[in-house]
This record gives C-alpha cells, sequence and structure tokens, in this order.
C-alpha cells in the first residue's frame, strides 16, 4: 500500500512526529488529491473558525475560506517544510482574514460590533446565552491584530511560539498585545456586568 | 514617591505605578509563567489591595468566559465546495497549457508575455 492511505494528516496545533508530517507533506506537494481532502477536513472547522472570528459574518468566513484553501492549494509546491504545515496554513488564513478586513473597512462593510451598554447594570443576571453574545461582541470590538491573538491563544490554545510565527512578529510582541487585549477585553465585560 | 510603598505587607512593588506593575503580571500569573519571586510579590501585593484583586479575579473571569466560547464548524458542504473551486482551477490550468501543442508554440507563449511585462514595465515606470 501507499502511503497515501497510511499517512493521516493532524489538527493545527496537534504536534506530530516530524517524519509523518514530511510524508503528508511529499503527498500534498506531488499533488496527492486526497492528502489535500484531508488536510481540508482536518483544518476546515479551525479555519473557518478563525475567519469567523476575525471577519464576524458567516457568509464572508465561508466564502473566505474557500480562497484560503485554494491559496493553499496553489502555494503548496512552494512550501518548503520551513515550519509545521498547520503553522503555515494558520499563517495562510491570518493573512488572508487581515486583508479581507483592509476591504471591508473601506468599503464600510465591516459588521458593526454594537455599542457598549450605556448605563452599566452590575446587579443584570446573565443567562448563557448572552453572555455568550456579550463575550463575542467584546472579542469583535478588539482591533483586528489584537482579535488574531485572542483567537489563536484563547480560543484555539496555540502556544505563543507558534503564534509568533504565524503572526510573524517577536514572541514578547505577541505577549504583550495578548495581555493588553485580554485587560481590554475584562473591561468590556466588566462596564457590561458580565464579569462583576 | 517611587521609594514607597503601597501597602506595608507589598515591599517589594514600589508604589509609584504599583497598580500597573501588578496588572502587568495577570497573564502571566494566568499562564503560570511567574518566577517563585515574581508571584510571591504579585500575591503580596493583591492580599493587601482590594481594588487589583477584583481587577485581577475580573481579568482571569473574563478571559475564562472567552476560552469557554464554543468552536464554530464549518456549515455542511464547505469541503466540497472547496475541492470543487480547486478542481475547476486545476482543470482550467490544465485547458490552458493543452492549447500549446508544439514547442513553437511555447514560445510565442513565452515571447508574448516577455513584450506584455515589458509594456507594461514601461508604462509603470515612464520608459520611452
Amino acid at each position: 500500500m501507499s502511503d497515501a492511505l497510511s499517512t493521516p494528516l493532524c489538527l493545527p496545533g496537534e504536534a506530530r512526529p516530524q517524519a509523518v508530517e514530511g510524508l503528508a507533506i511529499r503527498r500534498l506537494r506531488r499533488g496527492d488529491e486526497r492528502a489535500f481532502e484531508e488536510l481540508v477536513r482536518d483544518h476546515q472547522d479551525r479555519v473557518f473558525g478563525l475567519i469567523l472570528r476575525m471577519l464576524g459574518d458567516r457568509g464572508e468566513a465561508e466564502d473566505l475560506t474557500q480562497e484560503v484553501f485554494v491559496a493553499v492549494h496553489q502555494a503548496l509546491p512552494r512550501f518548503r517544510g520551513e515550519s509545521r504545515l498547520s503553522t503555515w496554513i494558520w499563517r495562510i488564513a491570518k493573512n488572508h482574514a487581515l486583508n479581507r478586513i483592509k476591504v471591508l473597512v473601506r468599503r464600510e462593510r465591516l459588521p458593526d460590533a454594537g455599542p457598549l451598554e450605556e448605563a452599566p447594570r452590575p446587579d443584570r443576571v446573565y443567562d448563557e446565552r448572552e453572555r455568550r453574545s456579550a463575550v463575542q461582541r467584546a472579542i469583535a470590538r478588539l482591533e483586528p491584530d489584537s482579535r488574531l491573538v485572542v483567537a489563536l491563544r484563547d480560543l484555539e490554545g496555540l502556544s505563543y511560539e507558534e503564534i509568533a510565527e504565524i503572526v510573524e512578529e517577536p514572541l514578547g510582541t505577541v505577549k504583550s498585545r495578548l495581555h493588553r487585549a485580554r485587560l481590554r477585553l475584562a473591561e468590556m465585560l466588566s462596564k457590561e456586568g458580565v464579569v462583576p | 514617591m517611587t521609594n514607597l510603598t503601597l501597602h506595608q505587607g507589598a515591599a517589594a512593588i514600589p508604589a509609584a505605578g504599583a497598580h500597573a506593575a501588578a496588572q502587568a503580571l495577570f497573564s502571566d500569573r494566568l499562564e503560570g509563567e511567574l518566577s517563585p519571586e515574581a508571584r510571591a510579590r504579585l500575591e503580596a501585593h493583591l492580599s493587601t489591595c482590594a481594588p487589583c484583586a477584583e481587577a485581577y479575579q475580573r481579568f482571569a473571569r473574563a478571559v475564562g468566559l472567552v476560552r469557554e466560547e464554543p468552536r464554530p464548524r464549518a456549515p455542511t458542504g464547505l469541503m466540497r465546495r472547496i475541492l470543487k473551486r480547486v478542481r475547476a482551477r486545476r482543470r482550467s490550468r490544465a485547458a490552458w497549457f493543452a492549447e500549446i501543442r508544439t514547442p513553437a508554440e511555447g514560445v510565442i507563449v513565452v515571447i508574448l508575455a516577455a513584450a506584455a511585462a515589458a509594456v507594461l514595465a514601461a508604462m509603470i515606470f515612464g520608459v520611452s
């Protein structure tokens, strides 16, 4: 049996032996269609999730996720394996998302996160759905660069090192950006009475 | 002022900027990345500074809520649509290259592409 059926691809953020990753990359670079299907299946939820967090619109996110995977397919022959495959895919997704945000901002088509509650009510009791909605609004109000690191660290659980590779910034910049974003989230959620 | 401490029990964190200094360590505390010394200094401050202790609780709760967010799943059929786009693109490229039947046609394509690039460069850089 060829290695085409015996080399499972794995989830972004999930470590796997270098040899297994090497086999998967070879299958992909020689145009193995089944390997590409596996790659899409393994990564589509997380790529879609990241883009949805970044854009806040399901239609846009679905469209852009398709573009990301087309770009991945197109760029595979040039992938040199200098980073993990998943890191490389995250980076392509990040670039597409940030570029799309610029376009949407220019066209004034970015979804509005909505205003903060003007008169916070510390005694207000949030049900689960309202709390989630408030958290999502708070994330959406962050600057795109901040939203990105929050999504990669606190939603996807990636390591600081991998995030630094994805956003192409020094580790210290990633840590301080994430910290400032978390402080801002705490401030917004506190004002809304979600974290009294 | 900088030599004073905010609280007697928090001697390692100077009064000036004590709250900011404590706040700067919140993420590292949450991630368990503080050295034992830094952690002890922060704990000393938090144990005597109610506003900072409350701020840390809010901070940790906010991060906890973000981490509890459910992960969105890709819409049904997304994979099929992606693969369809990839195959369509592959077919259109294959069809384009299939039009080139002889080496001479290939050379013509390269010459035309080079000429187009030269015209474009002249337009952009103003070469006369």
